[in-house]
Formats: structure tokens, sequence, C-alpha cells
């Protein structure tokens, strides 16, 4: 049975509950089940939900933690995982009727290294079909717990509602141009996406090797920085893994932050983005500036040029995974996937070595102006989440719908593999969450989460939760803080 | 009407359909096609914005 106080909604909070053992692991596991059970039928935000495993785990952690074998934060907490990333004996179907019953035989690594802290797998995340742009009809689109008619965005869009809508106290997802911060944004939590090779991509299905990156989904910066200890880390498994060790990204989020350099970025405050989120966006470099930190407007060099490399680059990596079972099972594909994958395979060789090639003038630029600011700061979207079904993105009334628009935002950022974070900054004008992102220099992903802590406790946007009823959302009561409505 | 860019364009994508064997309808093929026509102008543009004398990295890394 369920608790009758319901536990708190946060990992760090429940983590430090388990600890001093005055919450079970049972009653936590079996609060998630419960709301899952209430609210997932009209979330869609799981595929598979692993309710036997995830009470076996949870009855094994409590006997673990009551004989004095507590393992750290994540001992005991229900976590789930964008159904991109195997997990062994339980389906893992990538949102296509391509994998529909596919049951890996291993682990990724991700979900081993949580699992070795003991955390427990509620289940599998819905998100677009192999993390491209468009869900597959089998798999009904996810609702934004904020506004059931809005999307989710893409393509972690199940790890962002489960997460907002306290079906689990965190997750996984995978950003290849945007899909942890994105979703991140639209349902108003922190997603991170870590530095290149910093966190392991063995055993996750690709959607585009260079640009593939795995990284967590959750209520605050704290609890992203508890999960990305557990999963970061040199693995040889990963041909692009970094031989780095793991910092203490958590115990680093307190640290001195007067002097650090923030560049606002100038270009993406204008153009297509709606006047809120520029509203929210300045606000947010006003917070930092009155906590200490020096900032100052900056040009993001061959931002256009990431853009027009991105795309090729995705697409003809995306095509050339897919390439042998296209030809085989095309009819699995979703329509609008096929076509996307179809327009990959006929980009040219030489186009894909020459996005290749401008790629690294784009990072080198980054890096010139990543030697005059430690921390980039812009939206992570133009705009609120938008209504299902809909291309593009509108704004006062007008419909932009080139996928640019949005992919600007985020995609340079995979370009260059620098780590990445969207963290709450307020609230449109019809009561949806925006994000703001901060971008920094590779493996400083302990800055970033640093940054975006500071600015979290400064403002309190992140306390919000979607008005989905009483249960889990109980945690840390808003504090409005100097954010922008 | 196609433009010079959408006929080159639907006559590319036409080719890698046979070459890889896809199942696309003829209707989506030409529709798909034109939609093609826009990686002609990344192809330019990213000519364009190359130096001369720069190399892809043999992997990539972000920094390491």
């Amino acid at each position: 049975m369920p608790p009758e106080v319901p536990p708190p909604d946060t990992i760090a909070a429940a983590g430090l509950a388990l600890a001093r053992r005055a919450l079970s692991p049972v009653d936590l596991v079996e609060a998630c089940l419960a709301r899952i059970a209430r609210y997932d039928g009209m979330l869609r935000a799981y595929v598979t939900v692993t309710a036997d495993r995830a009470r076996a785990q949870a009855r094994a952690a409590e006997q673990e933690i009551v004989r004095g074998g507590w393992r750290g934060p994540l001992h005991g907490i229900p976590l789930a995982l964008k159904d991109i990333v195997q997990t062994a004996g339980i389906r893992t179907t990538c949102g296509s009727r391509v994998l529909a019953d596919w049951v890996p035989g291993e682990d990724a690594t991700v979900w081993r290294r949580l699992a070795a802290a003991g955390a427990i797998l509620l289940g599998k995340l819905n998100m677009h079909e192999f993390a491209f742009r468009v869900p597959h009809p089998d798999f009904p689109t996810p609702r934004n717990p904020w506004d059931l008619e809005r999307s989710c965005a893409g393509s972690s869009s199940g790890s962002g509602a489960a997460v907002a809508a306290g079906l689990c106290l965190g997750a996984l997802g995978t950003d290849t141009g945007g899909s942890i911060r994105l979703p991140a944004a639209y349902c108003g939590i922190v997603g991170l996406k870590p530095t290149y090779g910093l966190v392991s991509r063995a055993g996750v299905v690709p959607l585009a090797w260079t640009l593939d990156h795995v990284g967590p989904m959750a209520r605050t910066v704290e609890d992203a920085a508890i999960l990305l200890e557990a999963i970061a880390g040199y693995d040889p498994a990963d041909p692009a893994s970094a031989r780095r060790a793991p910092e203490p990204y958590r115990a680093g989020l307190g640290r001195d932050l007067r002097g650090v350099r923030v560049g606002v970025v100038r270009q993406l405050l204008e153009g297509v983005v709606a006047p809120e989120v520029v509203a929210a966006t300045t606000g947010a470099a006003g917070v930092l500036r009155d906590l200490g930190l020096r900032v100052e407007p900056v040009e993001l060099p061959r931002l256009d040029d990431a853009l027009t490399a991105y795309r090729t680059i995705v697409f003809s990596e995306a095509a050339a995974y897919h390439q042998a079972q296209l030809a085989a099972r095309a009819g699995d594909y979703g329509p609008r996937l096929r076509e996307q994958l179809a327009l990959g395979l006929a980009i040219p060789a030489a186009q894909y070595v020459n996005a290749q090639r401008l790629r690294r003038e784009v990072i080198r630029a980054l890096g010139a102006l990543l030697q005059q600011v430690d921390i980039l700061l812009c939206p992570s979207a133009p705009a609120e989440a938008q209504p299902i079904g809909q291309q593009g993105v509108a704004i006062d009334g007008v419909l932009h719908d080139s996928p640019v628009v949005i992919s600007r935002f985020t995609s340079v950022f995979n370009i260059a593999g620098l780590p990445a974070i969207s963290v709450p900054c307020g609230f449109s004008p019809g009561g949806l969450p925006l994000g703001l992102q901060l971008a920094g220099r590779p493996f400083a992903d302990g800055l970033v989460l640093a940054v975006a802590w500071a600015y979290e406790q400064a403002t309190g946007w992140t306390g919000r939760r979607p008005p989905l009823g009483p249960g889990l959302m109980t945690g840390r009561p808003a504090r409005p803080g100097s954010g922008h409505r | 009407m196609d433009t010079p860019d959408e006929q080159v364009a639907r006559i590319v994508l036409a080719a890698a359909v046979r070459l890889f064997g896809l199942p696309l309808a003829a209707d989506d093929e030409a529709r798909v096609g034109r939609e093609w026509a826009e990686f002609l102008t990344d192809g330019r543009r990213i000519v364009a914005a190359l130096p001369a004398d720069a190399e892809p990295a043999p992997t990539f890394s972000a920094g390491e």
C-alpha cells in the first residue's frame, strides 16, 4: 500500500530519508507505481512498466539498507530509462515497430552503473522513433503534464513527462540535437547533456554516433548531479569514451562562482524567439550578475555553419545505421522516419566529409570564444511547449515550421560536444514552463551544474509542479524568487 | 513547377531509392525528392564556409 504521507519527490531528499531509514524503498516504489497507474493512461510516458521487478528490487534494497549496507544517494531510488537504453531481459523498443519485441541480453553501461549504485528500475520510457524527429504511429505521443494538449518535444518525450509528473524520481534521456534539453524545457525539469565522451553510450542504440550523448533528466540540478556522478567515467566498451574519472559533481554545486564569466548569446535572443523567452533569459542573466558572475553579451561564432553541418551529419549517420534494416523491414518503420532516412541515404559522401571538416572549424571557433567566457547562456527553446502534432513553433500567431527554428538553440552544443543544461527559468503567460540553457567548455560539466544550481537556488522555479493532483508532488514549496514570468 | 535544384534532387533521390531498395511510393518519392533539394543548398553552404586547409578529425572528440 502507498504510504499515507507522500514521500519526497527529489532524489536528494528521498535518498536522505532512505539513508536514515525514515522511508522504505518499498513504499517509495509503491507510491511511484500508484502514480503511474493513476496518470500514465493520459500521459503515455511509459512503454513498459517493470512493476514486479521494481518491487523485488525495492524489497532487496530495504533489506540491504536495514542491514547497514546503504550504498549511496541512489540506493532504493526508483528511476526510469528512455527506451533506447538496453536492459537485459526487458524489451527495448526504441519507439519503433522494428524493435517492438526485442529483448536485449545485456544492460547498457549506464544502467549497469545506476543499478550498481542501488537504483531501482520502474520501466522504459516513450520516445520518438529511434530518437529521430517523429513518433511511430504505434506509440501514442506522450502528453505534457502542464497541458495535456501540448507536446513534450523530443526525442526523450516520455522521460520529460514522467519526471515532471512524478512517475519516477529521475530518468535518463539521450540527446543528439537537443533531445534531453528540449523535453526538459517544455516539461519544466532539469536536463543535462554532458560533454561528449564523459558518459558511455555502450548499449544505447545509436542515432548518430558522433552527436549522441546520454544524460540525466531530473527535478533539480542537485538530482542531475547525483545521476551524472553515477554514470560518468571511462568505459572501454564505448570507443568515444574519454579517459577521465568522474568528478564529485554534487559536492561541487556550492562552489564560489564570483568572477565566473558568462556570455549571453545575442543571436539566440533575436529572430524566431518568443518575447517571454527573451525576458526570462535576460532576467536569468540579471540573476547571475546579482550573484557576482560577470555577464556580457557575446556572438556565437559560426552558428549557421554549425546548423548546416549538423543536418548533413545527423541525416547521414542515421541513414548509415539503418541502411540494412531499412531495406529489409521498410514497412515496420514509421512513414515519416522512412522518408527521413531515405533523405540521408542520398547525401553524397563528400558532403558528409565536408560537414565534418566544417564541424572542426566550428569547434575551433567556439573554443576561442570559451577562452573569453566560462559559460554560455541562452534559451533552451524559442517558445513554450507547442500543440501536439504541430510542426515548428508558433509565436504571436505566426507559425514558423522549419525544424531549424528549434534546433538552432541546441544542436550547436552537440556539434561541439560541449556540456549543456536546461533548467527551468519561468513560465509563459499561458502557464507553461520555459527553459534556460547554460553551456561550458569540454569537461566543465561541474561548473555548468554549479552555475545552474546557483540560479535555481536564487529563483526556485524548479519547485513548481504541474497541476495533476496530490501525491508525490509535495516536495519543496515553490519559492518565487527573482526569476521572470 | 520544380526549380532546377528540385529537378536535380528528385533524380538523386530516385537513384538512391533504387540503389538502396527502398519501397517509396512514386508520389512520396517525388515529394521527398523535392525536400532533398535543401541538402543541395546545404552542400554548397558547407563548401563555401570551409577554409581550404580544413581537415576532419579522424575520430571526433570533445577535447581529449
